[in-house]
């Protein structure tokens, strides 16, 4: 340390003693700092805290007795030894330097010791580029630097230093200002870290390529790429990531062995990326899967210009002991970020995707991934999930319709119809969601939740007198299961009342086509355990007499949309007299959905359709509505056929 | 089929709000499927298909949306606007039910209906009320990134 100027007047003593605390404080918060980040100098720390009780004690002492000039000098004298012992103890080197112009005050031994220097080479000198030179790189202290300037302190700035036997070593540098005199000073620890820092290299080289041909591996082309992607983001430049797998290395390996397949994979190597630019990246996944990534690009002219650059390389021939073999070429496939926002793993898996789809457009080409395609599989497979959990969650709920005989003036049952009560889209219709359950296995959940529902709402009917049909729209996919008739028993055998049901199933008329035979089978058996079969939306497939022959439904139901245009719709009309007509000729019942009016009404009765469901009877109503809606009812005076008049 | 001519992705479909512009690549896609794809002889498999992936997208993607707008208080902010939009999305699946219904009863032009639908919604929807949502939010996470941190950028800001 600098002899401290003593026995100066005692506004000059106060100044030392801020001077003196101000370093102090500095090593302190060093020493905090360098335990967070290394965890290890806890003598540092103690002592700089030791040392500061002590300093906060004697100055209180000092400023009792400031006239004292001797008391003070003496203080002054053991701080300053105190001081100059931790700065020469630590096992790090450290140095206290100006900051403007970075000449070096004060280095402890260890500094001098670590970096092969004596005392008089360091004290005195810059540590700027043409002075001690101890940084390998000038950016890297400008960096340093400005970070100091900015934020007052420096914490584990990782660096490269050179010793004086010029080797170098990698470093943790911590450093922080403190203002003395005027002068603005900095305290630099430096904490060596190279054996780490080798081990992590070594490890980080093997972790990130493949060893056979030197390039980066998947771990690293993540890496990259999100690295690329941060650029993009800036930039507002496209980055391609093109998956390639080649085409016939298979048939290199099984003819001429591993060996000659590891040198068609080294030479593909080289070719890639001998085609891209150096921005670029080539990697290998493993086997013959390689990715390159293009970033950077204006548009997709110039990603596709590039492409064809690599499947030429690739497709030319290689050469294997002499001979030039062919047969060898690449399915590439491509997606580009900003159109594609996937994370880099997904951005990897669609050009995966779309190098499939370029393999099975028959090799040799590349195929641009289609996000909007995906985003549709995406979209259907997370509402399916939705739905799933929404079942689990009871966010669905059963309205049930009355079906009326206008001829009479009475309520022969009810439509059980499905609603989503959506937390934030509202109440959902049936046509909206149940269009995507029907072909999947979600079909068996919810139909069996439907029956099972309707089943416990009978029950509750029953025990006040209500005894009517309750029909079901049930999924021709769940009525396939194999056990559905069996299952069905046991949900009746769960009731008293169980073998007189009046549960009747609905089926779409154009699914159950499908499968004639099977379906056939099925209803059957269920007829046996007295369940009623109707027929849904009659009249919107093709071969409805066929159908109507083979498939033994008690009901037929006209579809809405025709009974809705009757009125308007010649055509409309006609079907609907003929489905009246076949319900006639082959003795099934029958009823007419979308009635909205009365004139609808009249009409269907005019025809000779009496069962009605509709707007013009009632709209369909939650379970606990149905009691008081049935004890209010009263026919309609205007349910009149529209030629004759003559019932009551 | 391929007479018909595709809609690209363009920036002016962007509303900047990343999750909302990958969802409405389903919009574009199936818009462009029913266009490449209307003329074939039979498009039954086709419509069923397309409608049947348009109403999980109403579900999937309007949730989304809607998300957004309760997160950011778009509806306390601007009612008027949020009220049309929310009115706009509970329109979509009734439509596409109705487009459902009349391919499967036979209607003629059922096909061109949904075509034209789509284009329309694409062009009034997407490229209009979403912009102002987009917008909105974008807004929203300058001034929110703004607030975190202060310093930085301040006289951009001002």
């Amino acid at each position: 340390m600098a002899e401290l100027p003593i026995g100066a007047g005692e506004g000059e003593a106060r100044a030392e003693i801020v001077r003196l605390n101000k370093i102090i404080q500095a090593l302190m918060n060093r020493a905090e700092r360098s335990t967070e980040v290394q965890g290890s100098d806890f003598t540092l720390f103690e002592t700089a805290i030791m040392l500061e009780e002590r300093v906060r004690a004697r100055t209180v002492e000092l400023e009792a007795a400031l006239a004292e000039k001797e008391r003070v000098s003496v203080a002054l004298r053991k701080s300053e030894a105190q001081f100059a012992a931790i700065f020469n103890m630590t096992p790090d080197p450290i140095a206290l330097t100006r900051l403007r112009d970075g000449v070096v005050m004060e280095a402890s031994r260890s500094f001098t010791k670590y970096f092969g220097l004596d005392e008089a080479e360091v004290v005195g000198r810059t540590t700027l580029p043409g002075g001690l030179d101890i940084w390998v790189s000038a950016e890297e202290r400008q960096g340093w630097r400005e970070l100091l300037e900015r934020t007052g302190e420096v914490v584990g700035f990782q660096a490269q230093m050179r010793r004086r036997d010029g080797s170098q070593v990698t470093v943790l540098v911590s450093s922080r200002v403190f203002e003395a005199g005027g002068e603005q000073y900095v305290v630099t620890d430096i904490h060596d870290i190279s054996v780490q820092a080798r081990r992590t290299a070594y490890l980080e080289g093997i972790a990130s390529h493949d060893p056979l041909t030197g390039l980066p591996n998947r771990l690293l082309i993540a890496d990259r790429l999100a690295q690329a992607i941060g650029r993009s983001r800036r930039s507002g430049l496209h980055v391609a990531v093109c998956y390639l797998d080649l085409d016939g290395f298979k048939e290199i390996n099984d003819s001429l062995g591993h060996a000659a397949g590891d040198r068609v994979l080294v030479e593909v190597a080289r070719r890639l990326r001998a085609c891209v630019r150096s921005g670029d990246t080539v990697a290998r996944l493993g086997g013959d899967e390689f990715v390159v990534l293009l970033s950077d690009l204006i548009d997709d002219n110039e990603c596709v210009a590039a492409i064809d650059r690599l499947l030429v390389a690739v497709g030319q021939p290689y050469d294997l002991d002499g001979q030039a073999r062919g047969g060898i070429s690449a399915s590439i496939g491509i997606t580009v970020f900003p159109t594609d926002q996937g994370d880099p793993d997904t951005l990897i898996r669609h050009a995966d995707h779309a190098m499939y789809a370029a393999k099975q457009a028959g090799k040799n080409r590349h195929h641009l991934f289609d996000t909007g395609h995906e985003q549709r599989q995406v979209a259907r497979q997370a509402t399916l999930r939705r739905l799933s959990e929404a079942l689990g969650r009871g966010e669905f709920c059963l309205h049930y319709q009355p079906q009326v005989n206008c001829r009479l003036g009475k309520v022969v049952g009810f439509e059980a119809l499905i609603r989503w009560r959506h937390p934030r889209l509202g109440l959902l219709a049936p046509a909206e969601f149940i269009p995507l359950i029907e072909d999947t296995d979600l079909a068996g959940p919810f139909g069996e939740w439907v029956i099972g529902t309707v089943l416990a709402q009978s029950d509750a009917w029953r025990r006040v007198g209500v005894e009517l049909q309750i029909s079901v729209n049930t999924f021709i996919r769940h009525l396939l299961e194999v056990d559905f008739s069996r299952k069905l028993a046991a949900m009746l055998n769960g009731y008293s009342w169980g073998g007189r049901s009046l549960l009747q199933l609905e089926l779409v008329e154009t699914a159950a086509l499908k499968e004639l035979k099977t379906v056939r089978a099925v209803v059957e058996e269920c007829r046996e355990i007295g369940i009623a079969f109707s027929l849904d939306d009659f009249g919107t497939g093709y071969s409805t007499l066929a159908h109507l022959r083979h498939l033994p439904a008690d009901e037929i139901k006209i579809d809405q949309s025709f009974v809705a245009q009757m009125l308007e719709s010649v055509e409309d009309r006609v079907i609907v007299e003929a489905v009246i007509g076949l319900s006639q000729a082959f003795g099934r019942s029958l009823v007419a959905e979308g009635a909205e009016t009365t004139a609808h009404v009249s009409a269907l009765l005019a025809l000779g359709c009496n069962v009605v469901q509709g707007y013009a009877v009632a709209r369909p109503m939650p379970a606990e509505d149905m009691l008081p809606w049935l004890q209010g009812f009263q026919p309609d005076l205007g349910w009149q056929p529209l030629s004759d008049a003559d019932d009551d | 089929m391929t007479t018909s001519k595709r809609i690209e992705w363009s920036d002016a479909m962007l509303t900047g709000v990343a999750e909302m512009d990958s969802q409405h690549h389903i919009l574009v896609d199936t818009l462009n499927e029913v266009s490449t794809r209307m003329a074939e002889s039979s498009v039954d498999p086709m419509f069923d298909r397309v409608t049947r992936d348009l109403l999980a997208y109403a579900i999937y993607h309007f949730d989304t949306e809607e998300l957004l707008m309760q997160q950011y208080g778009y509806a306390e902010a601007a009612p008027g606007e949020a009220a049309r939009h929310l009115a706009a999305h509970r329109g979509f699946a009734e439509r596409v039910v109705k487009l459902r219904d009349d391919a499967r009863t036979g209607k003629p032009g059922a096909a061109v209906a949904l075509l034209r639908f789509l284009e329309s919604w694409l062009v009034d929807h997407i490229m209009t009320i979403d912009q102002l949502l987009g917008e909105f939010v974008c807004r929203h996470n300058h001034a929110a990134a703004g607030i975190q941190a202060p310093d930085r950028n301040a006289d951009e800001l001002r």
